[in-house]
């Protein structure tokens, strides 16, 4: 005997004619099923949207508590359930939010008093405890917060008043002013409060759900001006045409980045849309492995900036929505220093240089390249293009690029463990020089630091140390000239570009202003004007 | 044919075992560290090694494998790193969205590829045959993330009929439902076309006109059912591009199912939500192929004189 | 009469295909890597039919560029997957039984398994090839061959031609080959024309997920992937492509009818 269960054949077979006629039945009952209601749902729901902004989101949030946040998205959300002690307006200058008063003294602390009759949405009233919680608890490993490192300068937090606190440094940090820009949650912050999160920011959350739509509700008890609006909503999408299809549809009213330059033309021309745009402070780069046997030679580095042309492709293919760079810092930032090197596109020189560097070209002008390389990018399709071109422009120079594309976990895996040669990336939210310090001193290698390529150079480390102790500006930017002039001329990195943030959106939304750091929060204080 | 079906049912445990230690290695295999990706790259080494013994991650793989086996079978899917719920609520959240989209495209596929299948094989060679055949073939070979924006074009932002994306009630699960069943379609409707072609010549159709039937029963009550089985084993077969497709089709329609999870809980190398999902599509695939085969049995008699001897 | 007909175009236009991608040169004369950005997601024009891609290279020349790899990758898949299938699906429909038990058992682990998880797993482990493009979907491409064999030996093996060839004594292999065999031809050959598509289509999810062909390289499934960011400004950049995928799906679904109708043992 065998199981033959499955028998694959036409033969003959005779059965009942009724359950043929109920088979019959139950198509013509499902078909009804589907097109009825569809009929009758085909009127578009026309929910109340004169109340509502709807904003597209490429990925979900993956925190809302907001010292847990990392990634841009969950930063975006959470500046509009939760407020900080101070922030970045939008061309990047400090501003008080919950603090009235900010002193810093003497280079080990800071002194902040809050505003009074500050509220959290669960009625409750802000005070020193709070925020003496919210730094707290954000240091326990356990917790497992991203944030937790930039506090290992915290000595303690001393509470003086209902409204004033200090918080004691172990060694003076230029950079502490960051940590004060992280949002304040109630010192009774629950187990649940990821599902539940309860702030004192200009929207209070309503709910979300996963992969689909978060939903947030304006505050009436704001303690600045309430949003003149009662739902935010954010959907969530994560293919770039169909946001945009939803955008000129009206589904949605709100984009920010996250779409490529090619489609702005056609959002232009959109009578119904408006675009703005700001310079960021986001910083694109070429990394170097300065352990590779190739890339520590100096010579090479130099000779790939000189065979490199970024200007077909800011122009093409970026659509000038980029500034090139010369520098980590953007060229409006205090430190920016403007005389730096550049490298021109030349080709001859860039030849010469490989030459003197020892590697020949085996053929001349022939297909055998000087030596390969691999670039490594992620998935990216806009770094992949970009990718795509240099390698093309490189090879007019004999060098041949292998192209790797990974997906990003696998990516960012290779990069930190410095299993790489060339690699493209982009630092996002660069605002205080002091990151100069975790990028490129020799204590910061990868795993520890942001010290992927390995850059080891005593005169920069000895420069970024005293950047960092001090805190007059002055003092600082003479030494970040420096280092930037250093830099320049060690070529880590091969400086490519700033990208500019643009935002796409429905022109019933009047007053709405990018921020630098593409901080969303100017959305709080728009108004909606519907056209009949 | 009941003890058929308990046998079939107990070897789902040992299948779903063999599936969810290859998993568990491949997951653990891949580089990409949990822990960098949530305390991203400034963490101190001693915050990460805290975090990673909090979570059971320092320990060498075999003993995580037995950890994460008690616990299964406790019935403890674990819990996702990264969302911070438990996985077995999330996986039946999304489930159910998964659902209403494979069985609309189903459905879909039936409806498309019925009506036209029987049309082409009852006059083949006609107009009605190639131009079927043409659209099943277009159906067949357009790649689910390209049909899907085409169809949004065409139905919603043109003529309002349908939203864009998202799951919405009724109308919003209607260009999701057809973008996946599209390809499903196509081979339904050849695999129809050529089952009814061979049937409808043949004996028994010169019998059943000696029973006296109309030509039209015949057609619609006997190659019909003939034609079953081999559909069924079509549908079965291709579930596992109907599983393929429907991540893409989410991804594209920004459907909240369990397709999207699995794409985002490997990005993130979120472990035991991976592990969690994969058990969850492995059971639904051993169980559908198991239905298929009682189908089978129901169907065609043989195989039951077959089971007594 | 008709039947000939369907097998004549089918093998015209698959020849006409083959044919031009390996006389590509004589069809235009652009490199298919040249990049040209000035002329990114350009229209079609006079010596360029299909326009140009994002990063201004010839359409049509990347497309028959991109026919060679996925042309490959699709034949290579299904053959190897319909070997394995069919070796498979007899030994478990032919034996029956416990090896059958035991052969269908591990068929549907490999059915239950998420291939998506082990093509990110291999594709981050080992180097994004083609090779191992074919390796990763032949990996799962077999199961359903061997499901589909089986299921024809099962029914086949207790019709009556076959029961009298043992009767009369014949060899395993002479059962084999004369009586199911040319049973099981037909039914594999549609599954097969299909499979070809499939695997094409396959690779092109791959690409959609980023492990598919790696830049600059180019398949049908790489440019359908790559150009669907552009489907609101450059429609052209996937249509063609796709259009080729439909043909040749077509031309094979044709060639595919014709040897079916030739082979029916019941004309």
């Amino acid at each position: 005997m065998t199981n033959s269960l499955l028998v694959l054949s036409a033969h003959p077979f005779f059965k009942s004619d009724s359950l043929l006629k109920s088979r019959k039945n139950i198509f013509n009952f499902l078909f009804l099923l589907i097109i009825i209601p569809t009929i009758l749902s085909c009127s578009k729901q026309e929910h109340s949207r004169a109340n509502q902004i709807v904003v597209a989101l490429d990925s979900n949030p993956t925190q809302l508590d907001p010292r847990l946040s990392q990634d841009s998205v969950s930063n975006q959300i959470q500046s509009f359930l939760f407020s900080p002690l101070l922030s970045f307006d939008k061309k990047g200058k400090i501003e008080l939010i919950l603090a009235k008063k900010w002193e810093h003294l003497d280079p080990l602390s800071h002194t902040i008093e809050i505003r009074e009759k500050i509220f959290f949405h669960n009625g409750k009233e802000l005070t020193s405890e709070d925020i003496k919680y919210t730094f707290e608890s954000l240091r326990d490993p356990l917790f497992g917060s991203p944030k937790s490192s930039m506090l290992k300068d915290l000595k303690e937090i001393q509470l003086i008043s209902k409204y004033k606190l200090t918080f004691k440094l172990k060694r003076p940090s230029a950079s502490f002013a960051e940590c004060l820009m992280i949002g304040i949650v109630p010192k009774s912050a629950s187990k649940d409060f990821q599902q539940k999160p309860i702030g004192t920011g200009p929207f209070k959350f309503s709910h979300y759900k996963n992969d689909e739509t978060l939903e947030l509700i304006s505050f009436k008890k704001y303690f600045k001006k309430p949003p003149n609006f009662k739902k935010l909503t954010f959907k969530i999408i994560p293919e770039e045409t169909i946001r945009i299809l939803e955008l000129e549809s009206g589904g949605v009213d709100f984009i920010q980045n996250g779409f490529s330059p090619d489609i702005l033309p056609r959002l232009e021309k959109n009578p119904n849309l408006k675009i703005s745009k700001r310079l960021g402070t986001n910083f694109s780069y070429i990394g170097f492995n300065l352990e590779d046997p190739i890339l520590s030679n100096k010579l090479v580095r130099k000779a790939i900036a000189h065979a490199i042309n970024k200007k077909p492709i800011i122009k093409y293919i970026l659509k000038d929505l980029v500034v090139p760079s010369n520098s980590l810092l953007h060229p409006n930032h205090w430190a920016f220093n403007p005389n730096i090197q550049e490298y021109k596109h030349d080709i001859q020189y860039s030849n010469e240089l490989l030459d003197k560097a020892g590697y020949i070209d085996p053929d001349g002008e022939g297909p055998l390249p000087r030596f390969t390389l691999t670039f490594k990018t992620s998935q990216n399709e806009l770094r992949l293009r970009i990718a795509t071109v240099l390698a093309d422009q490189l090879s007019s120079v004999g060098i041949k690029i292998r192209i790797r594309s990974y997906e990003w976990g696998t990516f960012f895996s290779d990069i930190r463990k410095g299993n790489f040669q060339i690699y493209s990336l982009t630092w996002v939210g660069i605002s205080d020089p002091d990151i100069y310090r975790f990028i490129f001193h020799s204590n910061f290698f990868s795993p520890k630091g942001l010290n992927r390529g390995k850059y080891h150079n005593s005169k920069i480390d000895k420069l970024l140390e005293s950047a960092s102790l001090k805190q007059n500006k002055e003092y600082r930017k003479t030494k970040y000239h420096i280092v930037q002039k250093i830099l320049a001329n060690d070529l880590p990195y091969i400086n490519l570009w700033h990208s500019v943030n643009v935002a796409v959106f429905s022109r019933k939304i009047k007053g709405y202003n990018i921020y630098q750091n593409e901080d969303l929060i100017s959305l709080s204080k728009i108004t909606i004007e519907n056209r009949p | 044919m009941r003890n058929l079906i308990l046998k079939r049912l107990l070897l789902l445990l040992p299948i779903i075992w063999g599936v969810v230690t290859i998993v568990f290695v491949i997951t653990h295999i891949i580089p990409g560290d949990p822990i960098d990706l949530i305390l991203g790259e400034t963490a101190r080494q001693s915050d990460r090694e805290e975090l990673r013994k909090a979570m059971g991650l320092d320990k060498p793989m075999h003993q995580q494998y037995f950890t994460y086996m008690k616990q299964l079978i406790q019935g403890d899917f674990g819990e996702s790193i990264y969302r911070k719920q438990k996985v077995l609520n999330l996986i039946i959240k999304k489930a159910k969205a998964s659902f209403e989209l494979a069985f609309s495209s189903i459905i879909v596929a039936i409806l498309i590829a019925f009506p036209l299948g029987i049309a082409s094989a009852r006059s083949p060679g006609s107009w009605l045959d190639i131009i079927s055949s043409f659209i099943a073939v277009i159906g067949g070979s357009v790649p689910v993330f390209w049909l899907g924006p085409i169809l949004i074009i065409c139905f919603s932002i043109g003529t309002g009929w349908f939203p864009v994306s998202g799951r919405s009630g009724i109308s919003s699960i209607i260009l999701p439902a057809l973008t996946l069943g599209a390809s499903l379609s196509a081979v339904l409707m050849r695999m129809i076309r050529s089952s009814f072609l061979e049937i409808l010549p043949q004996e028994f159709l010169a019998t059943a006109k000696a029973k006296g039937l109309s030509e039209r029963r015949i057609i619609f009550i006997h190659a019909f059912r003939n034609a079953c089985l081999p559909i069924i084993t079509i549908l079965s077969l291709q579930l596992g591009s109907l599983l393929t497709g429907t991540i893409i089709t989410e991804t594209v329609f920004a459907w909240p199912g369990v397709g999207r999870l699995i794409i985002q809980s490997i990005s993130a190398r979120d472990y035991q939500l991976v592990q969690g999902c994969v058990i969850f599509i492995a059971t639904i695939y051993i169980i559908t192929n198991l239905l298929a085969d009682i189908l089978y049995g129901l169907l065609d008699p043989r195989i039951r004189i077959e089971e007594n001897v | 009469m008709f039947k000939k007909i369907n097998f004549n175009i089918g093998f015209v236009i698959i020849l006409v295909l083959l044919l031009a991608t390996f006389f590509a040169s004589f069809i235009s004369s652009s490199d298919p890597y040249q990049i040209e950005l000035s002329k990114g997601l350009a229209k079609p024009e006079w010596g360029h039919p299909f326009g140009f891609d994002k990063l201004g290279r010839d359409i049509l020349s990347r497309t028959l560029e991109g026919a060679k790899i996925s042309l490959f990758i699709g034949f290579s898949v299904v053959i190897i997957s319909v070997i394995i299938g069919t070796f498979v699906g007899t030994l478990a429909g032919y034996l029956g039984g416990l090896p059958d038990e035991i052969i269908m058992r591990i068929t549907d682990i490999f059915l239950a398994f998420p291939g998506i998880l082990l093509a990110i797993g291999l594709m981050s482990v080992l180097k994004p090839s083609v090779f191992n493009i074919i390796i990763a979907l032949s990996a799962f491409g077999w199961v359903g061959y061997a499901r589909l064999v089986r299921s024809q030996i099962l029914s086949l093996k207790e019709r009556d031609f076959v029961v009298a060839a043992v009767a009369q004594g014949a060899t395993h292999k002479r059962i084999f080959k004369n009586h199911l065999l040319t049973n099981i031809v037909s039914s594999l050959i549609i599954e097969a024309s299909f499979g070809v598509a499939g695997n094409i289509l396959a690779e092109a999810g791959l690409s959609f997920l980023g492990l598919g062909i790696q830049a600059p390289y180019a398949s049908w499934g790489s440019m359908i992937a790559e150009g669907r960011n552009f489907l609101l400004v450059a429609p052209h950049l996937t249509l063609y492509p796709g259009l080729l995928i439909a043909f040749t799906v077509m031309g094979l679904n044709l060639m595919g009818d014709g040897i079916r109708d030739f082979l029916d043992p019941n004309q």
